[in-house]
């Protein structure tokens, strides 16, 4: 076994260890896409205005301390570099919630550097899907979070006893017409179990579990999301405006709201925008909405042109995946429903 | 002409209306090619051709068909007759002899175009009130362009046969490539554009320094692609010009520094990160400044006028 697989198995070892005690100290995971290397992390951290340091332990694994801008509150944690990806685990010293909105904080100011990746409400079902089919499981689901662009969270209790049921979930999905933000369950498998919450922007939160429960959440969770994220990662890159020959070669993604969109909606779009990028309204019809977004992080720059059956979203001639990725899921908030019909 | 002092509103009003019909010419007559093309008629967007007589003239779209069809897009919000005159008035340019030039004398050919003015829909039944109107097609932008015959019809049977009895034209995907055609745009319209390409070129692993820093020529070679293959060449020459003025006028918002000797521009991030619609934005800039140079103007003519007003006494000593 070579050092830096050892050092991997000692941090699982640990963390099976120490959540499977009766401790009620949760574990923050976070699953990040980085434009930069480990190494550089303080220095980034220190021009974004917030604080971290790092030590190398193994060849794939650091310790990780961050801090955040506001009150300058510490977290102490890992990182595991996947080298196209990284599993940032924070472990919670204080209250259950300050480490984990400490890294939350500390992430949003370190945009672009490092990206929160994010998955859409069916995927993450999927990975539900998943974990009901393996022999001799059980799954318990405690509650899940729905989330609109406009209104404050809510979450949705599941009563004890009830099995999971992705069709009763969806149910209330399409009614209420929101993004399924989080679920929280119970995950047993014979003698052991874990409890988690997993977001869809790529935030878990191991509780408590039996023994290997770590070890198992990495297994069966962690790598599936991995995967799903590397997926939908791939699916967003290489799609900027090219000029093969002299002519311009653009990859446009066009996304179907399945419900018509009235002028209204196309306002509200550009609107929602607008808080999160410097957006232009180049046209606003009946119904056509052409609106210029520009991703003040790193640059990127789209066109988006809304008509009442679908939303085209054109990279412009920079359009890291990342920040595709993150303008998509903006739609999403605010158009739930919404599906990627086309690739162009 | 009276002389009135320039309202702040109605510059407003000018400069939205010219950057509504650059978008829409954009729109409009980059599908009705694309459609044309697909029915396999030959068709151009501003193509220069010569007048018999000498000099020349460069029409929005030249239609080859059973007969040359040259159609202006002349965009108009305004029910004022003398703006609608003025528009009809332009088209009576297209009243003559043209040569398609050929770099083979005998296959130069000669002809006198029928004369199409497009306009938006709403446009037509104001110019329906004005005599002597050329054939106009009406025009309704939305998801897809909708062309009917507003006033009197065309005689090309070949294109007469696509009213049915409204053309109804697809928005072509390729337009959606281009954001610029030769006609002039609006200052605001390309600076813009020229502040999404500055962000694109940002330098990487720099993200939270102030400012960074991005080549002349780097700007001119993305703002160049932004131009259509159907554009000849040579229309690149008149981009530096554009772009310069762009760089000036951004320049003077503070967003940016633009450095004129150095080839370069220094791009400030934190420089209207709180502002909502950027094009809004730099419209109102616009207004401003063209309304200011309009103030003077105007001031400066009644000075002349005061100068001008006939047996004003100008001193005692002028009654002796």
């Amino acid at each position: 076994m070579s050092k830096d697989a050892r050092a991997l198995t000692q941090l699982s070892f640990e963390l099976d260890a120490f959540h499977s005690s009766r401790q009620t100290r949760p574990l923050h995971i976070f699953s990040v896409f980085p434009k930069i290397s480990v190494e550089d992390i303080p220095r980034v951290a220190r021009e974004a205005g917030v604080g971290a340091s790092i030590e190398k332990t193994g060849r794939r694994l650091f310790n990780l301390e961050i801090v955040s801008a506001y009150n300058r509150q510490h977290a102490y944690g890992f990182l595991i570099d996947h080298e196209k990806f990284w599993n940032i685990l924070i472990r919670t010293v204080e209250s259950p919630t300050v480490a984990g909105n400490v890294a939350k904080l500390w992430l949003k100011r370190m945009y672009p550097a490092i990206c929160r990746s994010y998955i859409k409400s069916d995927e993450l079902l999927r990975i539900m899907d998943d974990l009901s089919k393996i022999e001799d499981s059980k799954l318990e689901l405690r509650g899940y979070v729905l989330r609109a662009h406009d209104s404050p969270e809510t979450m949705k209790k599941w009563p004890r006893d009830k099995p999971y049921s992705r069709v009763e979930i969806e149910k209330v999905i399409k009614r209420e017409n929101k993004l399924l933000e989080a679920i929280n369950f119970i995950f047993k498998v014979k003698d052991t179990y874990f409890n988690l919450r997993i977001e869809s922007g790529g935030h878990f939160v191991l509780y408590k579990g039996g023994p290997y429960c770590f070890s198992n959440f990495q297994r069966l969770v962690l790598t599936r999301y991995g995967e799903i994220a590397l997926l939908n990662h791939k699916f967003f890159s290489n799609r900027e405006r090219r000029v093969v020959d002299g002519e311009a070669k653009v990859s446009r993604i066009v996304l179907d709201p399945i419900t018509k969109l009235k002028k209204t909606d196309l306002e509200s779009l550009s609107l929602h925008l607008s808080s999160n990028y410097s957006t232009s309204v180049v046209h606003s019809g009946n119904p056509w909405l052409l609106l210029n977004v520009l991703d003040r992080g790193d640059g990127s720059s789209f066109d988006i042109y809304g008509y009442s059956s679908e939303i085209q979203v054109i990279p412009f001639n920079k359009a890291s995946p990342e920040s595709l990725m993150r303008l998509i899921y903006n739609i999403y908030e605010l158009f739930p429903r919404t599906k990627i019909k086309e690739m162009k | 002409m009276t002389l009135r002092y320039p309202d702040l509103s109605s510059v407003k009003k000018g400069i939205e209306t010219e950057l509504n019909a650059y978008v829409h010419a954009i729109n409009v007559l980059g599908s009705f090619r694309e459609y044309l093309r697909s029915l396999g008629i030959q068709c151009y967007i501003e193509k220069k051709v010569d007048k018999k007589e000498g000099n020349h003239k460069t029409p929005d779209f030249l239609i080859r068909s059973n007969n040359f069809l040259m159609v202006d897009h002349k965009y108009t919000e305004s029910e004022d007759e003398r703006t609608l005159a003025s528009k009809i008035e332009d088209m009576k340019e297209y009243d003559t002899t043209f040569v398609l030039p050929s770099s083979k004398p005998e296959k130069q050919v000669e002809f006198k175009p029928e004369c199409v003015m497009l306009t938006p829909k709403k446009a037509v039944k104001h110019f329906r009130k004005i005599l002597n109107c050329p054939i106009t097609w009406g025009y309704t932008l939305n998801e897809d362009i909708l062309i009917e015959q507003g006033i009197r019809s065309v005689t090309d049977s070949r294109i007469l046969s696509l009213f049915n009895p409204t053309m109804l034209c697809p928005k072509a995907p390729e337009v959606a490539k281009y954001k610029f055609i030769i006609s002039h745009a609006p200052l605001p319209y390309t600076a813009c554009q020229v502040y999404y390409i500055l962000w694109t070129l940002s330098p990487p692993a720099r993200f939270f320094f102030p400012e960074f820093e991005v080549k002349y020529d780097d700007i001119l070679d993305v703002f160049n692609n932004l131009f259509p293959p159907w554009i000849s060449g040579e229309v690149r020459q008149l981009n530096d010009s554009r772009l310069r003025k762009a760089l000036q006028f951004l320049h003077e918002t503070g967003w940016i520094r633009f450095l004129e000797t150095e080839n370069k521009v220094i791009v400030i991030r934190r420089k209207g990160r709180f502002i909502a619609d950027l094009l809004s934005y730099l419209v109102d800039r616009h207004v401003k400044i063209e309304h200011a140079i309009r103030v003077r103007e105007y001031e400066k003519k009644v000075k002349e006028l005061k100068i001008e007003i006939p047996g004003k006494q100008k001193q005692l000593g002028d009654f002796y």
